[in-house]
């Protein structure tokens, strides 16, 4: 039997980037707000980087993807029917904690891919809609950056100076240029300066095995110590095995099970689901009832599919000299979006980022850099390692994917996690105009690469460890027949059942999505304080 | 490199140990001023992986075991007594043979070297882990952008 709780206003699942934007904007409306998330607090102070044998956590509690690590807080995904490994990391802060921290927004074409061009759909809201939003959640995550970007509209200043380029950036600013193509300083949501109480970047390079600095934002460090200061109320180690529903088929709470493997229940007057593009349909699929046979909120039979992610080509070019590639962020922040808008005259439609990667450290270098491929055993393997360490540039071509149905999450019959829910499985091809558009860009930043001076090019066509933007799989739209949720985040058959998370985005643009998901999570928590009235009751 | 500590459980026999000396030094041979991996405690830091987990065990005690038989069918000889050449050539027939255990040799014998103090000093690094001191880098010069400031707007507005 379980043990019961008193009934919240709102139940937030999923402590990570959208859980945290709308529990802090709810609670400072002053309505009471629990989150429950399966990961725990981690100590900034404990994060491997202060560690001599630092590198060697990414191959254990810090390796990106969650079967890898194995950790009793994550879950296993069965990612052997899809070319690309999901990622994702179960704490307090969700992905964030090891994200690396890129922010860009998406671009207002992407919201309008039908109208403009024939492809997907158009998203239910524009970019000047959620524009107060973005700079909202850039004033709460602190964004360094600079105005001025011909790829944007106008944006507001930027808390914190770029990121520094270093010998490895400078070097790549100059391929650039002398192509004439677009390059700028990415937004980074990480602090050149200090800001908020947190501290400056002091350049040590391993954003994504957590930053002691605190200047990487991760929403443990941002969002969570304000809301939990306004009354939020965030339980960890409470893992939600299913949603419940009432006789009229609304959403009553949740099950979830305590650090002891106990079953709790609590009951809430709105739930909100916020467990990234892989864990929520995993939750809503295993919320199943004699109301909703296939999963809950699945009466459009959309949830789990449309799976993006954005497929990463890797193109890494071989310099003569040291590039100091290990000192500062190692994602670096320049972004090129000169291959961005459609131009049908390349063979496909949409488009795709350039992001500029820094070097890799010893061990990561030996075991293959960042295009994974290794330097060899034997006669051969001094020379090998000395050309490619600390002298290679790695440019990330980041594209577009579009909405596919058979792309999708389901649940694996036999795999569960350790508290024996079940947990999903993805099944995912690469389309044939996300390929034209890789091999379109890898020839691209070949070109820019060999301009910066590269005299070798290696180049991996498709990452496997790559899953890092999970998205699509209860995508928001107008109706039942084309989507699981409205324009504010709400389910089209059960009313009082939100999705906040990278699930309900309607196509995924060519840019990493978190600054965009959280600034839906924001416009979607100001309309619930404002029909809070009505939704509470 | 991890520390070594008491507790470390054991794994390798001695005779697997004077094996896997020669295997290293052939993985990563020596070279100018870097020693072979060999001759630097990799093995110990491949012990501490390998013993706390069952699959690794049984991966390294099957890949030792076809390494020992490779080396005798093909040369009638112990690998270790074997020079470097052959040696090589029975590398990389169990590379192929055995490409589980052959993966995870590379994966922890690389890590191993590449985190020892010694070649870190060697490569020109600083011999600390990245934090608390991090490193400096020259603040971001904003007149670099004053070429990409003029483009015309880069975006569709819909």
């Amino acid at each position: 039997m379980a043990e019961r709780h008193e009934r919240v206003d709102v139940l937030v699942i999923g402590a990570g980037a959208s859980g945290a934007a709308l529990t802090w904007r709810l609670s400072q409306a002053g309505i009471h707000v629990m989150c429950l998330e399966q990961g725990g607090w981690i100590d900034p102070q404990t994060y491997p980087s202060v560690r001599d044998e630092w590198e060697l956590h990414r191959q254990g509690d810090f390796n990106p993807d969650p079967n890898m690590r194995g950790l009793s807080v994550d879950y296993p995904v069965n990612n052997t029917e899809s070319p690309i490994a999901p990622l994702m990391y179960n704490a307090v802060g969700g992905s964030t904690i090891h994200w690396s921290a890129h922010f860009p927004r998406f671009r207002p074409s992407d919201f309008r891919l039908r109208t403009l061009d024939g492809v997907a759909d158009d998203w239910p809201m524009t970019y000047a809609e959620l524009e107060p939003f973005f700079d909202l959640n850039d004033r709460m995550m602190g964004v360094a950056g600079v105005t001025g970007d011909p790829a944007y509209p106008p944006k507001s200043p930027r808390q914190t100076p770029p990121i520094p380029l270093g010998t490895l950036g400078d070097t790549m600013v100059r391929g650039f240029e002398k192509l004439g193509w677009h390059w700028w300083p990415s937004d980074s949501a990480i602090l050149t300066r200090p800001y908020d109480g947190r501290h400056a970047c002091n350049n040590c390079g391993p954003c994504d095995i957590g930053c002691v600095q605190r200047a990487k934002a991760s929403t443990d460090i941002t969002y969570w110590p304000k809301a939990l200061a306004q009354g939020a109320v965030l339980k960890t180690q409470a893992r939600v095995r299913e949603i419940t529903v009432r006789k009229d088929g609304l959403a009553d709470g949740v099950l979830y099970y305590d650090a002891d493997g106990r079953i709790q229940e609590q009951k809430a007057q709105v739930v909100v689901v916020a467990c990234n593009g892989i864990g929520t349909p995993r939750l809503l699929l295993n919320s199943r009832s004699s109301l909703f046979p296939d999963g809950l909120a699945n009466g459009s039979g959309l949830v789990g599919r449309n799976l993006m992610f954005h497929p990463y080509a890797m193109v890494t070019g071989v310099f003569d000299e040291s590039l100091e590639g290990y000192k500062g962020p190692n994602g670096c922040s320049i972004i090129s979006q000169e291959f961005y808008e459609t131009d049908l005259s390349r063979g496909f439609v949409r488009g795709y980022s350039f992001q500029v990667v820094r070097g890799t450290g010893p061990v990561s270098t030996a075991l293959g850099g960042i295009v994974r491929q290794r330097v060899p055993w034997g006669a051969m393997h001094r020379q090998v390692f000395d050309m490619r360490f600390d002298k290679t540039i790695t440019i990330a071509v980041i594209g577009e994917d579009l909405p596919e149905p058979h792309n999708q999450v389901v649940l694996d019959p036999h795999l569960t996690d350790s508290d024996g829910i079940p947990a999903p499985k993805v099944i995912y091809t690469l389309s044939d105009n996300s390929r034209k558009m890789m091999e379109h860009g890898m020839a691209r930043a070949a070109e820019a690469l060999q301009a910066a001076g590269a005299y070798e090019i290696q180049a991996n066509p498709l990452l496997r460890p790559a899953g890092w933007h999970l998205m699509g799989t209860a995508r928001m739209g107008t109706h039942l027949r084309n989507s699981v949720v409205d324009a504010h985040g709400r389910c089209h058959d059960v009313k009082n059942l939100f999705i906040i998370d990278g699930s309900i985005l309607v196509t995924g643009g060519a840019v990493n999505p978190t600054s965009t998901i959280q600034a839906l999570a924001l416009y979607i928590a100001e309309y619930m304080q404002q029909n809070a009235r009505h939704l509470l009751a | 490199m991890v520390e070594t500590s008491a507790t470390t459980p054991t794994f390798f026999t001695s005779a697997q140990r004077q094996v896997m000396d020669h295997v290293l030094n052939r993985i990563i041979p020596a070279n100018g001023a870097f020693p072979g991996a060999g001759s630097l405690p990799v093995l110990d830091y491949i012990e501490r992986v390998v013993a706390p987990s069952a699959p690794l065990k049984r991966l390294f005690t099957q890949g030792l075991q076809h390494l020992a038989v490779v080396s005798q069918r093909q040369y009638g000889q112990a690998f270790s007594d074997l020079a470097a050449e052959p040696q090589d050539t029975v590398l990389r027939a169990v590379e192929t043979d055995r490409p589980g255990f052959f993966h995870a040799l590379i994966t922890h014998t690389y890590s191993g070297y590449y985190s020892h103090p010694t070649v870190l000093a060697l490569l020109g690094m600083e011999v600390r882990p990245p934090q608390p001191r991090g490193y400096t880098l020259a603040p971001f010069d904003l007149s670099l952008l004053d070429h990409v400031k003029q483009r015309q707007p880069l975006y569709r507005s819909p």
